[in-house]
Parts: structure tokens; C-alpha cells; sequence
């Protein structure tokens, strides 16, 4: 292709952008509008997904040891722990360590209930505490030691850990239908803003026909001025989202009474600035060939 | 030239547009093509500019076999065409050169050929001075111009106007054919559809009547022969 074509291309593009301008910015506001609900989406669903990440770091199996364990019962446990390829890590707590780490849950408003108990006298076992590599193994390490000699009871947060493998999974199944929802809508309405702009300029694409000009020549200009409309929504629509994300951010972590740890801003600027520009260049391009189809025939 | 063998073609649910045509027109002649309205001169035009398919028969343009085209070859094959119609079809937004130099850009052609042919082909329409003005600001004959110029800039074999005098009176459309005239002399086949009598009888040019879908005459120095 010779670059005065290219050149033309853009300069058609350009010119068209500015003509039809209503339709232009009608386009515009659509991408960024679709982009900016999905964007808002997608922000909640991966800040969820933090969220899950966070409370599975911290779900463990908790092994809970007899008062009158034997030393080779215990070791029988921790050449176990060891062999197993889904724990990560795990930590041995004395019944001192527990005693002092309830104390310390407990807090001062409780110090009364655990006053009563001295060092000797306290009900809280020692343990094992598990980490393990991933959630789903935890029903299978508690298959594993409940029997052992020496076990009085398995700590495993299963409800949680099922709870928790449901709603990412479910997250993800909205995810994608969302997509496909919100692409479909905005697809439509570009090919419908672009048709209005291949409309006007009908006869032009006619005479181009006749004297010769092959479809692509004649679809590149639209689909250039599909992209740049795409691409300016993209930008628009991801410097609101990034606006208006910082905000929240910034209100949430400033109120320490919420420990909750939210995704980045940097998220909105680096990931998703890029796949916002690219899904949007996509959307137009798209939406401009299919927009030209009928006025090509012949 | 243009060659037709056997050529008919139906559209769906009607009678025969064309039916069995045979004609061959060689290069460098002028033949008008008259007949009253909805005989088949359109059918005729869109044959050879495949913007519809014959239904049986050959058509051969030169050294290409127009009903055997594939779609993607059609824009390179239409470039061997100009086009002048009785509407002018000018882009109003562009000026006279560019009306003229878009019918180049269109086909790719180098910025260096276009800088040069562009004026060439106002000059030979003999619009050279208002190359700067807009279609709406020239008179019906002189947008004719542009639109001849526009159909001579790619040097075309076949030039096929489809009443170009349609819309003009009758001074400017004997200006229109002396130009037309021009163009033939310089070797240029030319192909035109019309209804005006004063021009064909003038002209003495080949003549091709059709008819109810079939050539009802072809006479070398011919008359209109319809009234009116």
C-alpha cells in the first residue's frame, strides 16, 4: 500500500469524524459508556477475587493434639506433615502459646473470662497449625489425621473453603456473560451510529464502486474512523474509572476502621487503560465493517 | 472489443430482459445505443459493467471473459471502464480537481501521475480554468465536464456514457458530443445510451436499436429512427 493512500485513509477518517460530528460523539459516549459499566464490573469482580486470594492465605487445617500425647505419636504427626505434598508450612503451638494467643484474641474486655484459668489448669490443646498450598486439599488432610494416634480433633473451615471455591467460580460465569452482554449492546449501537455516517456518504461509496476502488479501499477510512472512535471512548471512559476508583480508594483505606485491602488504582491505569483501548479499537473496527456490508454489494 | 455471443438475461419473476443477443463492437468505434425506455439499454450497460450476471451467453471485454469475473478481480476489471451518466454523480463536498484526482486516488495511483493527469484530462474537457470550483458552482454542462474528465483520467479502452445529454439543452449537449467526438478520435471505444434524436441523426455514428429485449436494428451510419 502506498502511503499516500494511508495518508488518505486518514485524513478521510478525520474529515468524517468531524462531519458527522453528532454521530461521532453520540459513538464516542457509547464506547465509554459500555466500557465504563463493564469497567466498574470488572473492578468489583477482581477485588473480590483479592478478597477470596486474602481469605485463602489465611484458611488453614488446624490439627488439635490429646493432653497426653506421646512424643513418638507426635513425631508419627510431624514425619506426616512433612511427606505431604499439599502443605505448604505448618507450626507446632504448645498449650502455653495457646493460652496466651486466645489472651491476646480475647482482649482486654475479656480478661475476666480467663482469669479463672491458670497455666496448668486452661482447656486449650496444643496443635499443628497448617498451611496449605491450596484450599481444595483441606477436606483431604483432615481425612488423613483425624485417625491418628494422638489427634483429639481436625480444625478445617471447610464451609468457608467451599463458600469461597463457589463464588469465584461464579464470579468468573457472570464475568464472561457480562462481556458477552455489554460487547453485544455496544456493537449494536456502533453499527447503527456508523451505518448513519456510511448512509450520508452512500453515493461517494457508489461513484468509488464504479470507478473501480476494491472494498477494502473503500472500507479502510471507515474502519480507521471505527477505531479512533473506539479509542478515544476507551480513553474516556478509563480516565473516569480512574477518577472516580481513586476516590473510593482513597476513602476507604483513609478510614482505618475498614482493614480491607482494595486493588490498586494503578490497576485501572496500567491493565485495564490497555485492554479498554484495545477492546475498544475492536468494537469500532468491527462495528464499522459490519456497518458498510450491505452498501458494498456491487 | 466488446463481444456478446448468445447473451440473454432474466430477472427473477420477469420476462426475458435480454434475450439472445449477439454483437461485437470493435475498437475505437462510437455506437449509440437507443430503443425505447425499459427495452434493455440499462440491462445492456449493466451487463458489461457486471453489476448484474448474465443469465446465459458470453460476454468478453477486450481479454476478459465478463461473465466468467470473480468478485475480487470486478474493481480492476471496472477500472478498464469509464463511467458518465446522465446525473453527473460529482461529490459535492470535493472541488473540480479533486472530483477529477479522486477517480485516481481511488485506483492508487502514484501522487506524481495524478499531479500531472488530472490537469490533462480538464484541459481535453476544456475546463482547465475552473479547476478550484466547486460542482455546485458550474452549470449542468460543465459539471458533464468534470464527470467526462473524471471517466478520462485513467485512460479507460471503454468509455460508456448513459445519456449524458440527458439533462442538459441542446447547445450544451452538442458541446458535450464534440467533445465526445474528441475523445473518440483519440482512440477511445465509445458506448452511449440516449434518447436524443437531433444528436444521433447528426452524428451519423453506428446505431444499435433494442427492442423488447433484442437488437431490432444495427446500422453502420444510422439514425434514431423513433419519433422522438
Amino acid at each position: 500500500m502506498r502511503i499516500s493512500t494511508f495518508r488518505h485513509f486518514f485524513s478521510d477518517a478525520f474529515k468524517s469524524l468531524k462531519r458527522n460530528f453528532t454521530m461521532s460523539f453520540a459513538s464516542i459516549m457509547t464506547v465509554s459508556a459500555t466500557l465504563f459499566i463493564f469497567g466498574t464490573f470488572l473492578l468489583l469482580m477482581s477485588n473480590a477475587n483479592k478478597l477470596m486470594g486474602d481469605l485463602e492465605d489465611k484458611v488453614q487445617v488446624v490439627i488439635f493434639l490429646k493432653n497426653d500425647i506421646s512424643f513418638t505419636e507426635k513425631s508419627a504427626i510431624e514425619n506426616k506433615l512433612k511427606e505431604n505434598s499439599n502443605v505448604e508450612s505448618y507450626t507446632y503451638v504448645t498449650r502455653d502459646e495457646a493460652f496466651e494467643r486466645m489472651k491476646q484474641r480475647m482482649g482486654e474486655d475479656y480478661e475476666q473470662v480467663l482469669s479463672g484459668y491458670t497455666k496448668e489448669s486452661h482447656p486449650f490443646p496444643a496443635s499443628y497449625d497448617v498451611h496449605l498450598k491450596t484450599v481444595e486439599a483441606a477436606n483431604e488432610i483432615e481425612d488423613t489425621f483425624k485417625d491418628m494416634d494422638g489427634v483429639d480433633d481436625i480444625g478445617n473451615e471447610r464451609p468457608v473453603v467451599e463458600a469461597i471455591i463457589n463464588i469465584s467460580k461464579t464470579l468468573k460465569w457472570v464475568g464472561v456473560f457480562m462481556f458477552a452482554l455489554l460487547g453485544g449492546v455496544s456493537l449494536f449501537l456502533i453499527v447503527n451510529t456508523i451505518r448513519l455516517t456510511v448512509f450520508s456518504r452512500r453515493r461517494e461509496i457508489g461513484i468509488m464502486k464504479f470507478v473501480g476502488a476494491t472494498d477494502w479501499f473503500i472500507r479502510w477510512p471507515f474502519i480507521i474512523e471505527g477505531i479512533v472512535i473506539g479509542l478515544i471512548g476507551a480513553l474516556i471512559s478509563t480516565g473516569i474509572l480512574k477518577f472516580i476508583y481513586g476516590y473510593i480508594v482513597k476513602s476507604i483505606t483513609t478510614d482505618s476502621l475498614m482493614a480491607i485491602n482494595l486493588v490498586d488504582v494503578s490497576y485501572v491505569t496500567s491493565n485495564l487503560s490497555w485492554s479498554f483501548a484495545l477492546a475498544g479499537m475492536f468494537i469500532g473496527a468491527v462495528g464499522s465493517a459490519i456497518a458498510l456490508r450491505k452498501f458494498l454489494v456491487v | 472489443m466488446i463481444e456478446f455471443k448468445n447473451v440473454s438475461k432474466t430477472y427473477d419473476n420477469k420476462q426475458y430482459a435480454l434475450s439472445n443477443i449477439n454483437i461485437k463492437i470493435e475498437k475505437g468505434e462510437f455506437v449509440f445505443l437507443v430503443g425505447p425506455s425499459g427495452a434493455g439499454k440499462s440491462t445492456f450497460i449493466k451487463l458489461l459493467l457486471r453489476e448484474v450476471e448474465a443469465t446465459s451467453g458470453t460476454i468478453i471485454l477486450g481479454d476478459t471473459i465478463v461473465n466468467k469475473l470473480k468478485r475480487k478481480d470486478l474493481p480492476y476489471y471496472r477500472r478498464k471502464i469509464g463511467m458518465v451518466f446522465q446525473d453527473f454523480r460529482l461529490i459535492p463536498t470535493l472541488s473540480v480537481y479533486e472530483n477529477v484526482a479522486f477517480a485516481m486516488r481511488v485506483v492508487e495511483a502514484p501522487y506524481r501521475e495524478i499531479r500531472k493527469r488530472v490537469p490533462m484530462a480538464l484541459s481535453m474537457v476544456g475546463l482547465s480554468s475552473k479547476f478550484k470550483q466547486f460542482p455546485n458552482e458550474l452549470s449542468g454542462g460543465e459539471q458533464q465536464r468534470v464527470s467526462l474528465a473524471r471517466a478520462l483520467v485513467n485512460n479507460p479502452a471503454l468509455l460508456i456514457a448513459d445519456e449524458p445529454t440527458g439533462n442538459l439543452d441542446p447547445d450544451t449537449a452538442m458541446e458535450i458530443m464534440s467533445t465526445l467526438d474528441d475523445i473518440n478520435k483519440a482512440g477511445t471505444t465509445i458506448l452511449m445510451a440516449t434518447h436524443a434524436k437531433d444528436i444521433v441523426d447528426s452524428m451519423k455514428k453506428r446505431v444499435v436499436a433494442i427492442e423488447k429485449g433484442v437488437i431490432a436494428r444495427d446500422e453502420a451510419r444510422g439514425r434514431y429512427g423513433y419519433e422522438d
